[in-house]
């Protein structure tokens, strides 16, 4: 049978003297290889169906009040964190996410019962954010900080748009890039370094880049409450630096570290960008997000990730072609300029590697 | 043509090996960014291609808004003239054996929804009053027989959708008043005929259809076998002759399509099938068991310990199924 390259590196290791147990790692890489997604799915969806029903039977058999959803919610997440601590993964998955979800919505609920002002929504957003990260610190269970990371998006969402401080929603989303472009650029170090990251980094990094793309195009189309286009014109300036300088420093980053000194592929790349991004990037964000979130992903060969970002600039084409900020004149000419600029830049690159071969 | 994603190793493996191995961080960091980080080659096919792909998506869409921005200037010959056009270089691009095999199917797949927008554009220009439906008749048999040698799992999937569109607004606009049960028969005949038709083709023309592709068809399968025994359990047992007419048949079709995927599952040492047989069964389960209680508080508790005891338990079997099989497989 074929030797996998993994195996062969671990004859290579062995060999430079490095003692490695083969069995522990044979054994989990096993184990791994039969929890596939599917069956994660199966667990979830099961035990959220499974919950909702038991949350049913609560609610029918006990009358709605605060002290009934506050005490069902800690007790749930007690239970949530109880059976995170099984070996089991289908328990793990299944049961502790899904009292996880009943926990914290029931809270949330119980809470909300609670608070009778005007600033109900927001106080209710900022608990969650709280639960939120105290989840994360405490529950250790992928799926959880996954949930628990979007919790905390939805929630500082919520908050900013029910207090109508829709810089706040800029300054989110920018948040979210940079730190997506953080987590990518320095994921090697963080999960060799660190056992907590090694274990959660994917579901820190999903629920930055999930809720990342979701806003982008929250903020891109006027569809949505028009968010993007606050009054406030410092916010425009502020993400159109913020974008040029996320999106520029990160191709800086992954042309440095592959060492490309060329000139022309180096200014081709940043002239091709900024034009993109003053074309179409900083109007429609999603457009930029989509396209960084797609080099990034490639980089850390992440085929999930390439997937999304071209999916985002898809979807972002088939909103960009029904908002009605722009005429369908302007919008076709910025594509084909910027397309055919694309075109040009290809051509370039390509000449110059073909002479760079030969 | 290489892959834009190279074979490399994957990441969790590498820290697994952390985990177990007195390998300092350092050497591990190394091994990373070389083995399971895009490398200078694989950059320079990714940016080959992803150039290229931005900058023709980016430049035909601006050219489509161009013509929606004049599409109601524009004479019928012109539109007739864009869309023709757009269906010879989509042919064109799927019949040109120096590209690659995927960008071939993607081009009979793009010339296979322009037949489609060609029709929209027909019924558009002369106003032909004719339902939904016929379009989606005619363009289900139009393209039918570029199927028939399209050699490609997508061109197919989206082909049978286009069957059930079809019947589905026939039924919808034309029939209105028709017999649940036999119409159900007959849509999983369909789709059952449908699914097995390009692996019995694929024997004399030598192609593979993909996973998905069979991941897909079975889970739909399933699903319209587990849908129409779960609308006879809660039909009434009182309900008219017309009501219930072909219900025997449905229910017997969906019975031997659950029955042959377990069976097929066993022989081939296929999951996905197991797993699929295994939910349908748990789904009908739940359907006697909400048909059998009245909804009350007691019931909810009874369905809460049936859904979580049957998804851990079918967890359970499909993971001792799966290991087994891989252990064989050694």
């Amino acid at each position: 049978m074929k030797q996998s390259k993994f195996e062969t590196l671990l004859d290579s290791l062995q060999e430079q003297g490095v003692t490695i147990d083969r069995e522990a790692i044979a054994k989990e890489r096993q184990s791994a290889s039969v929890r596939t997604v599917f069956i994660k799915v199966i667990a979830v969806l099961g035990g959220i169906i499974g919950m909702a029903m038991f949350m049913g039977f609560l609610f029918v058999m006990f009358p709605r009040s605060m002290q009934s959803g506050i005490v069902i919610g800690i007790v749930s997440l007690i239970v949530s964190y109880l059976f995170n601590r099984s070996s089991d993964g289908a328990v793990k998955d299944g049961l502790a996410v899904s009292f996880y979800i009943s926990g914290i919505i029931t809270l949330l609920i119980g809470i909300g019962e609670m608070v009778d002002t005007r600033e109900l929504v927001s106080i209710v957003s900022l608990i969650a954010v709280v639960l939120a990260a105290l989840s994360i610190v405490i529950i250790r269970n992928q799926i959880i900080v996954y949930l628990a990371g979007v919790i905390a998006c939805i929630a500082l969402h919520t908050f900013f748009v029910d207090q109508e401080f829709f810089v706040g929603v800029n300054a989110l989303l920018l948040v979210l890039i940079a730190g997506v472009s953080l987590l990518f650029a320095n994921e090697n170090k963080l999960r060799s370094q660190s056992m907590w990251w090694n274990g959660y980094f994917q579901s820190v990094l999903m629920a930055g880049f999930s809720y990342g793309l979701v806003l982008g195009i929250i903020c891109s189309t006027q569809r949505y409450m028009n968010l993007y286009w606050t009054d406030i014109s410092a916010v425009y300036f502020i993400t159109t630096i913020g974008y040029s300088l996320i999106t520029l420093g990160s191709l800086y980053y992954l042309l440095s570290k592959q060492q490309i000194s060329s000139l022309v592929v180096r200014l081709g790349a940043c002239v091709v960008v900024g034009v993109f991004l003053y074309m179409l990037g900083f109007s429609y964000p999603a457009f930029i997000i989509g396209f960084l979130f797609t080099l990034w992903s490639f980089n850390n060969q992440s085929k999930i990730g390439v997937s999304f970002g071209f999916g985002t600039m898809v979807w972002a084409m088939g909103m960009f072609y029904y908002d009605l900020s722009m005429s369908l004149l302007s919008k076709s000419i910025s594509l084909m300029i910027v397309g055919v600029l694309f075109l040009g830049v290809y051509w370039l690159m390509y000449k110059k590697w073909e002479c760079d071969e030969k | 043509m290489k892959s834009i994603f190279d074979d490399k190793i994957d990441k969790q493996d590498l820290y697994l090996l952390k985990q177990h191995s007195a390998i300092d961080q350092d050497q591990l960091q190394e091994i990373t960014n070389k083995e399971s980080y895009a490398g200078l080659g694989d950059w320079k096919r990714f940016i080959k291609y992803f150039i290229l792909l931005m900058g023709s998506g980016l430049l035909i869409s601006g050219i489509v808004f161009f013509f929606a921005y004049n599409w109601n200037d524009l004479p019928a010959f012109a539109k007739f003239a864009i869309v023709l056009l757009l269906i010879g270089v989509c042919v064109v691009v799927s019949v040109t054996n120096r590209l690659s095999s995927l960008l071939r199917k993607v081009g009979l797949l793009s010339a296979s929804v322009l037949i489609g927008v060609l029709m929209a554009v027909f019924g558009q220009v002369y106003q032909t009053g004719a339902n939904a439906y016929d379009l989606f008749l005619s363009w289900t048999v139009a393209i039918t027989a570029w199927t028939l040698v399209s050699k490609s799992s997508m061109q197919w999937l989206f082909q049978i959708f286009l069957v059930n569109l079809t019947i589905y607004l026939y039924l919808d606009q034309v029939i209105v008043d028709y017999s649940f049960f036999s119409v159900m028969a007959l849509v999983l005949v369909i789709n059952v005929v449908l699914f097995g038709l390009p692996y019995w083709l694929s024997r004399y023309q030598n192609y593979t259809m993909a996973e998905y592709y069979k991941g897909v068809m079975a889970l739909f399968c399933s699903a319209i076998a587990v849908f129409i025994i779960s609308a006879r359990i809660f039909v009434s047992y009182n309900a008219d002759a017309g009501e219930l007419n072909g219900q025997v048949i449905g229910i017997l079709l969906s019975i031997v399509w659950l029955v042959g995927c377990y069976l097929i599952s066993l022989k081939n040492k296929d999951i996905i099938l197991f797993s699929y047989t295994g939910l349908s069964v748990a789904t009908i389960g739940l359907m006697f068991l909400i048909r059998a209680f009245e909804i009350d508080g007691l019931a909810f508790l009874l369905y809460a310990i049936y859904v979580l005891a049957v998804t851990f338990g079918l967890i359970k079997l499909i993971m001792n199924k799966h290991k087994r099989w891989n252990h064989e497989a050694e």
